[in-house]
């Protein structure tokens, strides 16, 4: 009996602001076309994964089997911030693996145009009176009053916080910018971006300061998008056509770690160490090394420092 | 009147300073409520003081944040004599000039202002602890 495990369909949306769709719509787009991509239907399906951290309905995988075939199998819904979409993936690569699933259908869906700031601010109403609460007994919301918790500053001062690190005698600024050309550079080769545009230096450098040295085209821009995969077990692979054998891509490593304790962890993430592992457990599970390994990533707020951290 | 920290781990009495949970058994330090130890699980904390002197290991000058929040502000990390620290910085200019990975800092306190009651609520931040900082 084979262990190993396929991606027998895959597919995404095109991200972007999708007024007119919303998650379930943009879910079922994605994983219509992966389901037609692998040629098999829902009724081949013997689990579904699926991930949505906002903008969804709550309960996302019933309300999508409901729209595009509602078999009844096993949903199991997850939730793991930027690894949201991942998890699902991996979730029912855990099935397929357990036993319990011979082919799966894993779907993530993000649907924040509009969104604002993720964190940050305070939804309640100033008090009216000095009282203590929460878990450090605030009497007011911290955010801005004592450090910063949105995304494009928190991920400023990991950036920064590695240059202190790293003795880095240039402009913090400059670098972080020249990341970013290589990103927007990047974006033109891919239909599917939100922006594919190629950006310029000055133009990144000289655009709106989010939280220094992100500028506005440094940051993640909030968008709507789903993509989707059929998930595969060798043994079933091995009864299908010989098109879909051929088209097939076998995971070679799949792996989810957790921030463990570092010294000032929880005043600031240390968004390193779980990466830094996660990546060489990838690589010990696959077998081969950074230098023949393609690794993916996904999709985050206010990344720029991608020499950070690869999500893996 | 009483005066109110903004939070519970400032301290103002001897003199302001912030206080952390320390675990007994393995020394990390902690600010908010614990259930037990996130680095070795023991749930015995004591109180530790933090050092008021500090250095910055990372910064960002914060130019949009939610409505009510006053920008720009500089929000730090801060090394206070091993124990890392969140705070804003405070008397100096926001702006990647004056704002220096590195720069020695301090432990000040200011007033939120009173509310209903008449009670003051005290807030903190860290300031250049160069003479006269650098603003």
């Amino acid at each position: 009996m084979s262990d190993d495990i396929y991606i027998l369909g895959i597919s995404m949306t095109r991200f972007g602001k999708h007024p007119d769709f919303d998650a379930v719509d943009l879910g079922a787009q994605a994983a219509l076309t992966a389901l037609a991509d692998g040629d098999v239907a829902m009724s081949d399906m013997d689990v579904i994964g699926a991930g949505n951290l906002l903008g969804g309905p709550g309960g996302f995988g019933q309300m999508l089997q409901k729209q595009i075939g509602q078999t009844g199998v096993p949903v199991y819904n997850v939730q793991n911030a930027c690894a949201t979409g991942a998890t699902a993936l991996r979730t029912v690569i855990m099935a397929i693996k357990a036993g319990e699933a011979d082919m799966g259908l894993a779907v993530g869906v993000e649907k924040l145009s509009g969104a604002g700031l993720l964190l940050g601010g305070s939804k309640a109403a100033d008090r009216d009176t000095w009282t203590p609460s929460g878990r450090v007994g605030a009497i007011a919301p911290t955010d801005g009053r004592i450090g910063t918790i949105t995304m494009p500053g928190v991920f400023a001062q990991i950036g920064m916080q590695y240059l202190y690190e790293q003795s880095y005698a240039g402009v913090p600024l400059e670098l972080f910018a020249r990341i970013s050309q290589k990103n927007h550079a990047h974006s033109t080769l891919n239909p599917l971006a939100t922006y594919q545009k190629e950006l310029s230096l000055e133009q990144i450098m000289g655009d709106f300061m989010v939280a220094y040295p992100n500028t506005r085209p440094m940051c993640s821009a909030n968008c709507d998008g789903a993509a989707a995969a059929v998930v595969v077990s060798g043994d079933r692979l091995a009864t299908m056509s010989a098109e879909q054998r051929r088209r097939a891509v076998r995971i070679r490593a799949s792996v989810l770690t957790s921030d463990p304790y570092t010294e000032g962890c929880q005043v600031l993430f240390d968004v390193n160490t779980l990466t830094r592992r996660a990546a060489e457990a990838a690589y010990a599970q696959a077998g081969v090394g950074p230098r023949i390994s393609i690794s993916s990533s996904c999709t985050t707020a206010s990344r720029p420092p991608s020499w950070c951290t690869t999500t893996t | 009147m009483v005066m109110v920290p903004v939070v519970d781990y400032l301290r103002l009495e001897p003199e302001p300073h912030l206080c952390a949970h320390e675990c007994t058994s393995c020394g990390a330090r902690f600010f908010d409520r614990r259930n037990a130890c996130a680095a070795c699980g023991g749930q015995g904390f004591v109180d530790a003081a933090v050092a008021t002197d500090a250095v910055v290991t990372a910064f960002t000058i914060v130019g949009f944040a939610a409505p009510g929040i006053e920008v720009p502000f500089v929000a730090a990390i801060l090394d206070c004599g091993g124990t890392t620290v969140q705070a804003n910085l405070r008397n100096v200019t926001p702006d990647a000039d004056h704002v220096r990975l590195g720069m020695p800092v301090r432990l000040t306190t200011f007033s939120m202002g009173e509310d209903t009651a008449g009670n003051e609520g005290i807030a903190f931040a860290f300031e250049p602890a160069e003479q006269g900082g650098n603003a």
